[in-house]
């Protein structure tokens, strides 16, 4: 089977809902959090798991 | 969603729970982006530290951009659809796999998840209030189903490919 067409179907459903279920105004308090956490915070985490990767597996 | 669901039945507070969400959420976009950026430098494709960053930009802001838009004229949709809730399931559903779709596959070529996550975000604030008193239940139970339904095949199908390759590694 495609991978992409997995992606095409499932990832909408999933992503779409989750974000329509949530409640915008606790959502706009939590939103700095959010983006440091998803941004920032994920290229550390790339980076550790590249290192552990290659360094420790 | 999983995890979410779990926080709740554990009595964590909704502010906990909506942080974890939003964040599981935006992760999937940047990860999507970050993995894509990688895999062209994997593929031997030049790139300078420049062009990352325009890349990364134009992916993440694009796809929040293009999101928003597509909000608008969803709400403006629904505004104008009376009790309908056929109609009115029918125009989300619609719109989010049209989104992922122009975002992906079309020239337009921006992050299709961020788009989704701005697009869904947008809807909460602005759109779901456009939707007609008597669907909005209809609207919630819908997406739950094909949230839960997305989740299960996503998890079966995962077992089994894992499966596969645990036991018959060399197909």
């Amino acid at each position: 089977m495609d991978p992409h067409l997995l992606l095409m179907i499932f990832i909408p459903a999933l992503i779409f809902e989750s974000a329509f279920n949530s409640d915008w105004h606790i959502f706009k308090v939590e939103f700095g959090q959010v983006l440091v956490m998803a941004g920032p915070m994920l290229l550390v985490c790339t980076v550790l798991s590249a290192l552990m990767m290659t360094y420790i597996l | 969603m999983a995890v979410v669901v779990l926080l709740k039945e554990l009595g964590a507070s909704r502010r906990l729970a909506t942080l974890i969400e939003g964040e599981s959420l935006l992760n999937d976009g940047t990860a999507m982006v970050v993995f894509l950026v990688l895999l062209d430098i994997v593929k031997g494709i030049h790139l300078t530290p420049m062009d990352i960053a325009v890349r990364f930009i134009r992916l993440a802001f694009g796809g929040a951009v293009l999101g928003i838009l597509a909000g608008i004229i969803a709400s403006q949709i629904l505004r104008r659809i009376h009790n309908n809730f056929v109609l009115e399931v029918n125009t989300t559903i619609f719109t989010a796999y049209l989104v992922f779709f122009v975002a992906e596959v079309t020239p337009v070529h921006v992050s299709g998840i961020i788009a989704l996550v701005a697009l869904g975000l947008y809807m909460t604030k602005s759109g779901k209030t456009r939707i007609s008193a008597q669907s909005e239940h209809a609207v919630h139970h819908v997406w739950s189903y094909i949230g839960f339904i997305a989740e299960t095949i996503i998890f079966i199908l995962s077992g089994l490919i894992m499966g596969e390759r645990a036991i018959m590694p060399e197909l």
